[in-house]
């Protein structure tokens, strides 16, 4: 059973009363939310995730609320919970969407210590899967929007998620959120994606969230081998560039951008190791996307010859 | 497109040379001591000073002169960084972190420089911040610059003054 | 208390140190030690120092003459300011020990 498989009344009734759960690669969450703005929109945009069986258990509990007393009314505010706590500063009710996709973020990136989490982006095509490591600004998930829009299999935009116990790369195929220009290089890229609406003047600027094609998402328990890793940054006007970088640097580059290296220390030093030797490292610099994405289908293609 | 994918390099000379494009260090001789932080790799090695020295402003008789160095002399070879260059690791300052931002912009090797103008004699040539044609403007007439040996300098991403193009 | 001001000092390698996980690649050692859970980053030289150190305890300058003959340079070629520094630094991590006068006659 997907989202799109309840109606708008009952996805609201699910939201405001015991809550919506819903299935995100290796998590289940169950969403609260008492905003009927938030409510339309995850209709929209969450409408092919698949909810999980009714016995399954939430790894978090997470809610996105207009709080109690005045704001809830006057300069309207929501605020995101995890587990009944409010770990964050309110941010304005226009901006509960991407408040709560952010937060969402933040459990995974606190609590899923079970799992080795890089900071990169991920896709895969024909069971090898391309990883992008690359610190905010750098381009990746416009990148990785171009890709999953050109055939590839999005496997995360936002987390490398490795399973310690096979060094496999477990799919989080969540809305990729676009920030600024982006936006519009993705509308006039592939004017067939479905986007969400701009939200403006977020602490991100504007954002706006990008709906994976559904055959990411129906295939987001299906984990793939890691064999390349690709550090894009994207640089107007650059010629593009493909070029191999030196193992040791790619090790550096790829934990230093974990999000829990140190969490899992001997763990992530065996799994970094592992995967830094079983794959060939790049740097890539790129103005235009047609460009990058038909380099990385050829490095593709370099492995069936 | 296929000529942009360059090949992995798998020779050993070139797997040398690639590797000498990493981490600043590996060049150099001088032993590197990083660890690993969240976000960064920390700079938790230093490399200390030879030398600081002020140069002779652009009005006196020989600009750009390195002067007054301490502790010890600076030699040909040498390499000079403008001041506040470098991030001190220690509370003397006499040490400085390898991960300082080194670069050709802020740094020149020392060199021998005779200056047409001047006689020749004990003070003549002498030593600057730049090359045998002369002081980098950017160093004549500075206080605190800092001295570093060759090595250090190397293991901090700079190349020796003999070794530039 | 560590012997980096004292350049004369012997130095051993550390139990910590003995069980570092080494990880070569090319000139550059990425090293787990795990008695700190941290990963170091070591050049040819800093490996060849504690390599120096696996086979008994030694005075930074013997350390420097067998890493500078080891690295096939000169005997003097390298600073011993930063083998001075090295050690510190090492010693600092838990990886090597300062060994006393009686423990170094011993």
């Amino acid at each position: 059973m997907i989202v799109g498989d309840l109606s708008r009344r009952e996805l609201g009734k699910r939201l405001a009363g015991d809550g919506l759960a819903l299935q995100l690669g290796p998590f289940n969450l169950t969403i609260r939310s008492n905003l009927d703005s938030f409510a339309s929109l995850a209709h929209q945009l969450y409408e092919p995730y698949p909810l999980p069986d009714a016995e399954a258990i939430s790894d978090f509990h997470v809610q996105i609320s207009a709080p109690r007393g005045l704001r809830r009314w006057v300069r309207r505010q929501a605020c995101f919970g995890v587990d009944g706590q409010f770990p964050f500063a309110p941010y304005t009710v226009e901006h509960a969407f991407p408040a709560l996709e952010w937060g969402i973020n933040w459990c995974v990136a606190t609590r899923a210590h079970h799992l080795l989490l890089l900071h990169s982006a991920g896709v895969e095509r024909n069971g090898r899967a391309i990883l992008f490591p690359a610190s905010p600004g750098h381009g990746k998930s416009t990148l990785c929007t171009a890709l999953v829009h050109s055939g590839w299999r999005l496997l995360s935009d936002e987390f490398g998620v490795v399973r310690p116990e096979d060094g496999l790369l477990l799919p989080l195929p969540r809305l990729i959120p676009l920030k600024n220009e982006s936006i519009e290089v993705i509308r006039k890229f592939r004017p067939e994606a479905i986007i969400g609406p701009s939200f403006l003047e977020t602490r991100k600027g504007t954002v706006a969230h990008v709906q994976p094609p559904v055959n990411s998402i129906r295939r987001a328990q299906e984990p793939a081998r890691p064999r390349w890793f690709v550090f894009p940054r994207w640089v107007a006007d650059a010629p593009l560039t493909l070029e191999p970088i030196p193992k040791s640097q790619a090790f550096l580059m790829v934990a230093t951008n974990a999000f829990n290296y140190e969490v899992l220390d001997e763990i992530a030093f065996r799994l970094v190791t592992e995967m830094v030797r079983s794959c060939d490292s790049y740097s890539l610099i790129y103005s235009d996307l047609d460009e990058a994405v038909s380099a990385l289908d050829e490095l593709s293609r370099t492995d069936d010859v | 497109m296929s000529e942009m994918i360059k090949e992995q390099e798998t020779s050993s000379e070139h797997e040398d040379v690639a590797r000498r494009r990493l981490i600043r260090g590996v060049v150099a001789l001088a032993p590197l001591v990083l660890t690993l932080r969240s976000g960064a790799l920390a700079a938790a090695s230093c490399t200390g000073l030879k030398a600081t020295a002020n140069t002779r402003p652009s009005s006196a008789a020989r600009p750009g002169r390195i002067v007054n160095a301490t502790p010890a002399d600076p030699v040909v070879g040498d390499v000079c960084v403008l001041p506040n260059e470098l991030t001190a690791c220690d509370t003397s300052q006499t040490k400085v972190l390898t991960s300082s931002n080194l670069t050709t912009a802020n740094s020149e090797p020392v060199s021998l420089y005779t200056n047409p103008n001047l006689p020749l004699n004990n003070n003549n040539p002498y030593l600057v911040c730049g090359s045998s044609s002369g002081p980098n403007p950017a160093f004549i007439g500075k206080n605190n610059i800092a001295i570093l040996s060759s090595q250090s300098a190397s293991s901090m991403g700079v190349a020796s003054g003999s070794n530039r193009g | 208390m560590t012997c980096y001001t004292a350049r004369a000092e012997t130095f051993i390698l550390s139990p910590a140190g003995n069980s570092i996980q080494w990880q070569e690649w090319g000139d550059v050692h990425i090293v787990y030690q795990p008695s700190s859970a941290e990963t170091h980053v070591f050049n040819e030289t800093t490996a060849l120092i504690l390599k120096c150190l696996k086979q008994g305890s030694r005075s930074i300058q013997a350390v420097k003459d067998w890493t500078e003959n080891a690295l096939e340079v000169g005997q003097g070629d390298l600073a011993t300011d930063d083998f001075v520094f090295a050690t510190m630094r090492l010693e600092e991590l838990g990886l090597i020990e300062c060994l006393d006068d009686a423990s170094a006659v011993q």
